[in-house]
């Protein structure tokens, strides 16, 4: 590698805890990012940071108190905030709400029977109500009441939040949620209800419905602010927890967490914003391809994620991560908007079957990491997709996470034979040959879904490939959905890791006060009232400023989110910089028209029926770490990588001899046709019969898949 | 899923049947479903009607070249049927003139054409690669008005078709990819909701248009007979996982008989009638028992018939199985036309999908809920039954911002779930006929409409009592608030009948219930800084409702409550755990006054569950129910040991003698009848007159009464069965072990 001649001006590192491995990389100004896995520790997995830090200290040849005094920069992103949501482990939580409205968070907009139930809804008898985060006894209704005009028809009853909060506190309860309607239009209530907090019960956590997610419809909204309640004390606890740790090593920087809104926040905000680190893992893959396509010059890309038991697939369009105004987790709907990350169940462990009418099925079912692939030698015996892999000699069996595992090549033959081969009457090679097929078609699938939901075509998207077993399929799923490109970036083994240090920080805040043009209105935009659109955009972009401490480089995105009137689907059009004017928003209606046809068709906007100027955002992004660049990635050929040959097995081709690169060793400028199996330590990467890698100067590994 | 298969006796290499690898079967397969998304994606998208995307009140697929179903998106079950009916008649009407060409895509909205009403208004475009026809794409949804004689096209005063509204039979809408605006026009202007109507009109278009640029590419990529080939290999799934489901239960003739309550001026009663006989791998049902067509808007066509069937028996006995023509292969029905159930023109049928269809689907639920209960390895899949049917409400009018609407209040879909014999029914689950519903925010309730929600809450005491409990409904209280011109209409049945019963002795859940408070003084309570929802402390003019209302007026201070359908509960209250009695006590499913005299709890001075005093009271209540009257003698004890073949519910199984002879026996041994004879006769009976006894209701209807059944040996309670009074005694399952 390249030795640098800047200044040495401190480490940054970006962490990433998994379900199996914690991962780390670490960045120094004009030196490549290192990268470092450690085995993830559940009963503390602060545990495990320090471990990764071990090993990073280690390679630089220092201890880890000198290493760690010389991080100026941690980022972090968890699952804590998901575990606790799903495994029901948050704190104690009471709601506040609108009298007549207590069971609003069980009735779930009648969504209440199948949420979480994914493709198995049509099974009734297996249909459950959700366990509740908030008992229905730790739910409490307050007499007030405003009306869709933001009237006030009932005044707060306080001497009734007062002996709520009373009976509240008494029963155990540790963090408070209020949701009242309409608070979003009139936040007086729910303001009182914090004040009358601060004088009775100062210590207890309160989240207020109207700053958390201040949109319409409260069955989301109260969700939102019930789950961030719910989550922030164990939020609260879990930073502490790695502080403390981080600080005990010597760590005297800045640390920050990743927000799936789209960047990073403080560590100090993470337990007031809790259900922002919701999934946040896939959201650092997202925002790093971002970062990297951004680099290359790519502006819509498909980024998928395979690992063990699910592929995870998002979209970047024309430079920005897509984002989801609601999403779903655990059993509830949340309104705060996050990087959406799509995933079907689809991965190395995922179990090949056939049914009755002798089809080869590849899942959903999972063999996940216990017992694992009938390969791994621990008990399982049903074929999975990594067993494939390993009889099409497309993995090693000794080389597995870099030899540190030893797979059984007789064992995945066995069960491939036993399950599928012998009843379908087809030898071991075709069946795992069949097994990669269906599954690579069904990744293909998704990626097409999702870019046509839309509005886009796939052809015009570049994939990115990362996770364990993403770029060991990536070739053929990119081919398959008819895609030319295929991007493997140097980081792809611990991308959120990398997400986490190299995002921007991040806050979005938004307002929902939805000014309506009358149906059939030949000049919509002259029909609103600017002056209040201009304040209230004001208002927000000073908010977002204060959250980012002022920070003179903030960039601002201001954007609108317009919709039909009676329509459910929003789109957002970003208003330019400057002012608000008539003709302004006149472009604006128009881009809207514009982008409505382009996603669904032709004739499909609806011009007469008025529109609703549904919510309206503004998001800040400032840069966090500054980082001189890296030197150029050493030029390279690939004979000097090439470490042997092996026999692969390809659907176009056959049997094959194929060589077998050392991927930590090609260098940049490196080119080769296909087939070729590159190894990394932790990942695979295939090229397919005929297609082309090449290598850059930041080593991104390329690869035309010839796909259209 | 997989474990499936070792079940299966057939050699897997003989299932596809054409000459289509297993890996390329299953590439396609996967893109079918995917398409499948994709159209159904497209439709919510453009359309955005609370039907659409909230209720889900739409279907996709895709069809063979003779209209059978491929692959249907999973959205209400209702349509499973009436795509590929609609499909049959543009085929039969249309392939001569005007013709079926590329680019073409032809509008029904016909009862008699495969709609269920006519606002279910289906969309299907040929899909031709190379001048061959490769399969259709369909796209359905239900338009929020086409016409007729009331807003929403629920004509409740109509006597004939012919007044309700447009009424399509296949037209071609689009013709070589340009939509016939003649046409067009022609279908906005007989509909007061044309804004809506034309938004979902382009939905139904725009997911054809998705399908078949998808459809032309897999049949560019793998050839006109292979993509053919594997939609045929679907229907072949499907039809064999049904059949190897039924063979796996014993063969068994089951009667169900659902009452619907009078259908606009006249106080009359009808039937939905069926008897399912289930033989080998087949179900026959045969509604020939019902009432004759009426003059009211209750009747359904045979599509309505077609559509309960199927909404009943896809998530019963086909949970499993990918939902597609070969579903329905293995069933046959029998109805002639000309039943209530089967209208003939010029019957009046706009409300046929929510009455009498609903009916059809409530009768095969229970058959098949009491078929499945005869195994003890799918007597999970049985439940008691869920929401009878909705009380409709569209209210019209102009909002506070004086635009004019019409909007049709989906709460009503809120209901709660039938009991299972291992679990409580699930609360606000949805109709059982929407797979995967949504309600509205009362939020954007009240942004739409002059509507102020007094409250919305789970109904205490709506589950149907049982040893394990229906689920509650959702109710609604409202304020009418800042609007003008209102009118409102308001039609359900289950307000004098219960529909959503009980089984094995599980009451019946809540009934439809609706009350209004003309001119109230929520607004004066409001303005003293009280909060009022609860009726009682509402004071107003009380004018009396009735279950068919029709359109009535509303306007700013009237309060209008509503509480809807419930599913019933499974099995004997009394053998509800008190633990769990206590649990409903808490979380206010049960009330007091309920735990007490329907759970046979005895209650401390400060509301808790006295379990031990609890079960002497539950000892003395099913003593006394020992002493109930028998009709019939008792039947001896047959001599020698007596095997159990089969369950018969959880409360009763069918054992059989050394001789071959089987019997009806209580699980505490007591032997009732042979199997071929109806147990009721040999247990004890008590009838209730007044509903309140079992269910919340307004009243019960005066030709109706509710029958109880208790083991005269234990005073486990059997059953609780609705009937007409005077009816002889069912005899309602039969099996042929």
């Amino acid at each position: 590698m390249t030795s640098s001649a800047q200044p040495f001006d401190g480490y940054l590192i970006g962490t990433d805890i998994g379900g199996t491995f914690t991962d780390l990389v670490l960045l120094e100004s004009g030196r490549r990012p290192r990268l470092f896995k450690s085995p993830t520790t559940p009963h503390d997995r602060s545990e495990g940071i320090i471990d990764a830090l071990e090993l990073a200290a280690t390679s630089v040849g220092t201890t880890l108190p000198r290493f760690a005094s010389q991080i100026r920069y941690f980022a972090h992103g968890t699952t804590a905030a998901t575990n606790a949501l799903i495994e029901r482990k948050g704190a104690a939580t009471g709601l506040l709400t609108t009298a007549g409205f207590a069971d609003t968070m069980l009735i779930q907009r009648s969504m209440t029977s199948w949420v979480g139930m994914g493709s198995a809804t049509g099974h009734y008898s297996r249909r459950r109500n959700p366990e509740p985060i908030v008992g229905r006894d730790a739910i409490v209704e307050v007499p007030e009441r405003v009306d869709a005009a933001g009237t006030v028809l009932v005044a707060l009853d306080e001497d009734e939040v007062r002996s709520a909060l009373r009976r509240l506190r008494a029963a155990g309860v540790q963090a408070l949620a209020t949701s009242f309607l309409w608070s979003f239009l009139n936040p007086r209530a729910e303001l009182r209800v914090r004040e009358i907090v601060e004088e009775e019960w100062p210590e207890v956590y309160l989240t207020l419905s109207h700053e958390i997610s201040p949109v319409i419809g409260e069955y989301e909204r109260t969700a939102t602010t019930v789950v961030n309640s719910y989550l922030g004390p164990v939020i609260r606890d879990y930073m502490e927890n790695l502080e403390g740790r981080l600080h005990a090593t010597g760590f005297d920087g800045e640390l920050s967490v990743m927000d799936s809104g789209g960047g990073v926040m403080r560590a100090s905000d993470a337990a007031r914003r809790s259900a922002s680190l919701l999934t946040s893992g896939p959201a650092g893959g997202v925002l790093a391809t971002a970062r990297v396509a951004d680099a290359m010059g790519f502006s819509n890309v498909i980024t998928s994620d395979m690992g063990g038991t699910s592929f995870d697939v998002g979209l970047i369009l024309d430079g920005e991560p897509l984002v989801e105004r609601q999403s779903e987790v655990g059993n509830y709907h949340l309104a705060i908007p996050r990087i959406k990350v799509t995933a079907i169940g689809a991965g190395g462990g995922s179990i090949a079957w056939v049914d009755e009418v002798g089809a080869l099925v590849v899942g959903p079912e999972s063999a996940g990491s216990v017992p694992g692939p009938a390969c791994y030698g621990r008990g399982g015996v049903r074929p999975t997709v990594t067993d494939a892999d390993v009889v099409l000699g497309i993995i090693d069996p000794d080389y597995f996470l870099g030899g540190r595992m030893t797979l059984d090549r007789h064992l995945a033959e066995e069960a491939i034979r036993e399950h599928i081969a012998d009843p379908l009457g087809m030898s071991v090679e075709e069946a795992a040959l069949g097994i990669r097929t269906v599954a690579d078609n069904q990744m293909a699938d998704l990626l097409r879904k999702v870019t046509v939901e839309q509005g886009r075509d796939p052809r015009d998207f570049v994939v990115f490939a990362y996770g364990g077993a993403g770029p060991t399929h990536a070739c053929a799923y990119t081919q398959a959905a008819g895609i030319n490109t295929l991007v493997v970036p140097p980081t792809s083994t611990v991308h959120s890791a990398y997400g986490t240090v190299t995002a921007d920080r991040f806050r979005a805040l938004q307002a929902t006060d939805p000014p309506r043009t009358p149906p059939g209105a030949d000049d919509p935009a002259s029909t609103l009232d600017l002056d209040r659109l201009r304040s209230t955009l004001a208002d927000l972009a000073d908010r977002v400023h204060a959250d980012l401490d002022h920070a003179p480089e903030v960039r601002f995105v201001r954007s609108v989110h317009l919709k039909f009137r009676r329509q459910t689907h929003e789109l957002p059009v970003v208003l330019p910089d400057g002012e608000v004017t008539v003709d302004v928003m006149r472009a604006v209606i128009e881009e809207f028209f514009e982008t409505y046809e382009r996603i669904y068709g032709k004739g499909t906007a609806l011009r007469s029926a008025g529109l609703e100027l549904n919510t309206l955002r503004v998001e800040g992004r400032a840069a966090v770490a500054a980082l001189a660049p890296s030197a150029p990635f050493e030029a390279g050929s690939l004979d000097t990588a090439q470490i042997g040959t092996r026999d692969v097995v390809f659907g176009e081709v056959g049997r094959v001899e194929v060589p077998v690169h050392r991927g930590e060793l090609v260098g940049s400028g490196a080119q080769l046709v296909g087939p070729a199996v590159l190894e990394f330590e932790g990942t695979t990467i295939v090229v397919g019969p005929g297609q082309e890698l090449t290598v850059d100067a930041n080593a991104n590994i390329i690869i035309n898949c010839k796909g259209n | 899923m997989a474990t499936d298969t070792s079940t299966i006796g057939a050699d897997p290499r003989d299932g596809l049947g054409h000459d289509v690898d297993p890996v390329t079967f299953e590439v396609i397969r996967h893109r079918l479903l995917a398409i499948t998304d994709e159209q159904g994606a497209t439709l919510a998208a453009i359309s955005g009607s609370p039907h659409v995307v909230n209720a889900n009140d739409f279907n996709v697929g895709l069809y063979l070249p003779d209209g059978s179903v491929a692959a249907m998106g999973r959205t209400i079950l209702l349509h499973s049927a009436s795509m590929a009916l609609i499909t049959r008649h543009v085929i039969e009407d249309c392939a001569e003139d005007p013709g079926i060409h590329p680019g073409d895509m032809f509008v029904v909205n016909n009862p008699w054409k495969g709609s269920i009403h006519a606002q279910d208004m289906g969309v299907v475009a040929p899909i031709f690669l190379d001048g061959e026809l490769v399969a259709w794409a369909g796209a359905m949804c239900h338009m929020p008005d086409v016409g007729g004689s009331r807003p929403g096209s629920f004509c409740n005063d109509a006597t004939e078709c012919y007044q309700e509204g447009l009424q399509l039979t296949p037209t071609k809408l689009v013709e070589d990819g340009r939509i016939r605006t003649d046409v067009w026009n022609l279908i906005m202007a007989h509909t007061r909701a044309a804004p809506a109507v034309n938004l979902d009109l382009r939905g139904l278009i725009g997911a054809n248009n998705t399908a078949v640029r998808a459809m032309t590419q897999l049949a560019q990529r793998y050839g006109v007979d292979t993509v053919k080939a594997v939609m045929s290999g679907l229907i072949d799934l499907s039809d064999r996982r049904l059949r190897n489901r039924l063979r796996e239960l014993p063969d068994a003739v089951i009667h169900s008989t659902a009452y619907l309550d009078n259908d606009g001026g006249l106080d009359e009663l009808y039937e939905v009638d069926l008897v399912l006989t289930k033989t080998a791998d087949r179900l026959h049902f045969d509604y020939s028992g019902s009432s004759p067509q009426v003059e009211g808007y209750i009747n359904c066509t045979s599509a309505g018939l077609m559509a309960g069937i199927n909404a009943a028996l896809l998530p019963t006995l086909a949970y499993d199985a990918p939902w597609n023509e070969g579903l329905f292969q293995p069933v046959e029905v029998h109805a002639p036309e000309g039943l209530i159930c089967n209208a003939k023109r010029p019957a009046a049928v706009s409300g046929g999908a929510l009455e009498a269809g609903w009916l059809v689907e409530m009768t095969a639920i229970e058959a098949l809920s009491k078929l499945v209960a005869c195994s003890d390895d799918l007597i999970g899949e049985g439940q008691a039954a869920p929401a009878g049917g909705p009380d409709q409400f569209v209210l019209s009018g102009c909002n506070a911002h004086g635009d004019p609407f019409t909007h049709v209040i989906l709460d009503c879909l809120a209901t709660g779930g039938g009991a299972y014999a291992h679990r409580d029914g699930v609360w606000t689950q949805g109709q059982h006929n929407i797979e995967r519903q949504r309600i509205s925010n009362a939020e954007d309730m009240e942004l739409e409409t002059p509507l102020l929600y007094l409250e919305r809450r789970l109904v205490t005491d709506s589950g149907g009592a049982g040893e394990f409990r229906g689920g509650q409904s959702m109710g609604s209280t409202f304020l009418v608030h800042r609007g003008t011109a209102l009118k409102a209409m308001c039609n359900g049945h289950g307000w004098e009948a219960p529909n959503s019963t009980g089984i094995f002795g599980g009451f019946p859940g809540t009934q439809n219930i609706r009350e209004l408070v003309a001119g109230s003084d929520v607004l004066d309570q409001f303005a003293a800084g009280r909060h009022v929802a609860d009726l009682e402390q509402i004071q107003g003019e009380r004018p009396t409702m009735h279950g068919r209302q029709g359109a009535f007026s509303l306007r700013d201070g009237d309060v209008l409550s509503t509480i809807h359908q419930s599913g019933g509960g499974w099995g004997d209250p009394l053998a509800r755990p008190a633990v769990a009695v206590a649990e409903d006590l808490k979380h206010g499913a049960v009330s007091p006054q309920a735990a007490v005299r329907l759970y046979g709890a005895v209650l401390t001075g400060d509301g808790r569950v006295d379990e031990s005093a609890t079960a002497a009271r539950r000892d003395r209540l099913r003593d006394d129910r020992r002493s109930w009257p028998v009709t019939a003698p008792a039947t001896p004890r047959p001599e020698g040991a007596l095997d159990r073949v089969a369950p018969l519910g959880t409360a009763l199984e069918v054992l059989r003698a050394a001789d071959g002879t089987t019997y009806t026996a209580c699980r505490c041994g007591s032997v009732l009848s042979r199997t071929t004879r109806p147990w009721r006769a040999h247990a004890g009976q008590h009838v209730i007159t007044d509903v309140h006894e079992v269910s919340l209701a307004t009243r019960l209807n005066a030709s109706l009464e509710i029958r109880q059944y208790a083991c005269p040996a234990c005073g486990t309670l059997l059953t609780t069965d609705v009937a007409r009074r005077g009816a002889p005694v069912a005899h309602d399952v039969e099996v042929s072990i």
